[in-house]
């Protein structure tokens, strides 16, 4: 009863959301995202025509569709990535670097790995290697709010919501894909209702945050902000030679 | 394989980011305004003013320390330590203050700046980390310890901010430069 109140209930926010981001335009402007949702509404589908109908290949379709479902979601980190920082070049080149940077030392992890036990990763659970996927998605989700933090990015209410969203999925699918996997039959029951209940307070936010459009603050005041670099500089730079005669006086006694 | 504890700390790291970001989002919002909607003024009422440079060398310093314990009065050394100390943490605050806002008006500049390095930026944060760090640790000192005997970690404090100072003023002369070019050509 209760799952099947998560499962439908999810349905249904997803096909909201849809039909919200249709009317709202936001499908035009968040593609990627909009692709997701609609990803994991037919993947829904696909899974409760097997589940009913052919139950002998629903394992395989399951864990198919989560692999795919992940490297989808990679596209819901690239538009954040793309749109958070569309307006600010220096922030989004050193967010490139790091992202670039965290998928070298991805690369070398599983490269080490691999030369070390080539067994495995045929010997993985499927859960393992979903669990490996999701946190290199949430070391990418975490650098970028790191870099959003440090350089003050605003963010409007609808990108707020998709990062919100994600970010919050994202890091409850890693946690608990790790009890799932060291508890094995202890967490599985629980892990049964918590994964789905999870996307669904997901889809709440989501929709709570998409329900009509709401630019992002920085893109139509970039121009002025250009403008007002250079001004930024030299005042800074004025302040900070103050700041170096009175340290510097300081030091000096 | 990743070990369990890295994945469940990866985990709660984001939870934890994404938290703070809540939280932060609306005063980086009113940032944003402070800085895009106003002028220059707005940052001439932000700035800190600077304590007289002969104050720091005389709250570490122990002449007046030993001046007062030559009294041999007890209340006196009590009285003395605890205004010291509220004079040092002030400066301490102070201090660590002016380099956050030294670094927000780098990052509200850097976000803008086509031409940024990784490097740069990378050891500049380092550094304001390594300022932040020697801020947070000289206040436990202080409240601890006492500030008489900081003179040494507090100057070398000072050398150390003196030292960011330096190289976000390079960062900034190189940007100007560029934008000065930028507009001349075009």
């Amino acid at each position: 009863m209760v799952d099947e109140l998560i499962r439908w209930g999810g349905i249904g926010s997803m096909i909201l959301l849809l039909l919200r981001g249709q009317q709202s335009g936001l499908v035009s402007r968040y593609p990627a995202f909009y692709f997701y949702i609609f990803f994991v509404l037919s993947q829904s589908f696909l899974r409760l025509y097997f589940y009913h109908w052919k139950l002998s290949l629903y394992r395989y379709t399951y864990w198919a569709t989560e692999f795919v479902g992940i490297l989808v979601g990679c596209g819901v980190v690239f538009e954040i990535f793309r749109m958070g920082l569309k307006a600010y070049p220096g922030a989004s080149r050193i967010a490139r670097n790091c992202l670039v940077l965290l998928f070298v030392i991805a690369v070398v992890v599983a490269v080490a790995n691999t030369a070390r036990d080539p067994g495995w990763w045929a010997g993985a659970t499927v859960t393992e290697i979903q669990r490996t996927m999701r946190m290199v998605q949430a070391f990418s989700l975490l650098a970028l709010v790191l870099l959003f933090l440090h350089y003050s990015i605003p963010f409007g209410r609808n990108l707020r919501g998709i990062l919100f969203g994600y970010g919050l999925f994202v890091a409850g699918s890693v946690i608990w894909l790790t009890f799932a996997y060291t508890g094995a039959g202890r967490f599985r029951n629980l892990w049964l209702y918590l994964y789905p209940l999870l996307y669904d307070i997901t889809l709440v936010v989501w929709i709570g945050h998409l329900w009509g459009y709401c630019p992002n603050p920085q893109i139509s005041a970039s121009a002025q902000f250009e403008q007002q670099y250079e001004r930024v500089a030299a005042a800074t730079k004025r302040r900070l030679q103050e700041a170096r005669s009175y340290l510097g006086g300081a030091i000096d006694r | 394989m990743i070990g369990l504890i890295s994945a469940l700390t990866i985990g709660l790291l984001l939870f934890l980011a994404l938290l703070v970001f809540a939280i932060r989002l609306g005063s980086t919002a009113r940032g944003f305004h402070s800085v895009s909607e106003s002028s220059g003024e707005q940052g001439q009422s932000e700035e800190f003013e600077a304590c007289p440079p002969e104050l720091v060398a005389r709250i570490f310093s122990r002449a007046d320390w030993e001046l007062i314990s030559r009294t041999h009065s007890s209340s006196l050394e009590r009285l003395f330590l605890q205004e010291r100390r509220k004079v040092a943490l002030f400066w301490v605050r102070h201090t660590s203050r002016g380099i956050r806002q030294v670094m927000r008006k780098h990052t509200e500049a850097a976000r803008n700046a086509a031409d940024i390095r990784f490097r740069t930026e990378l050891s500049l944060f380092l550094f304001y980390m390594e300022l932040l760090l020697m801020c947070e640790t000289l206040d436990v000192l202080i409240t601890t310890v006492g500030p008489s005997r900081l003179q040494r970690i507090a100057s070398y404090v000072h050398e150390l901010s003196r030292e960011f100072n330096y190289a976000h003023e390079a960062f900034a002369r190189s940007n100007a430069g560029g934008a000065t070019e930028t507009s001349s050509s075009s």
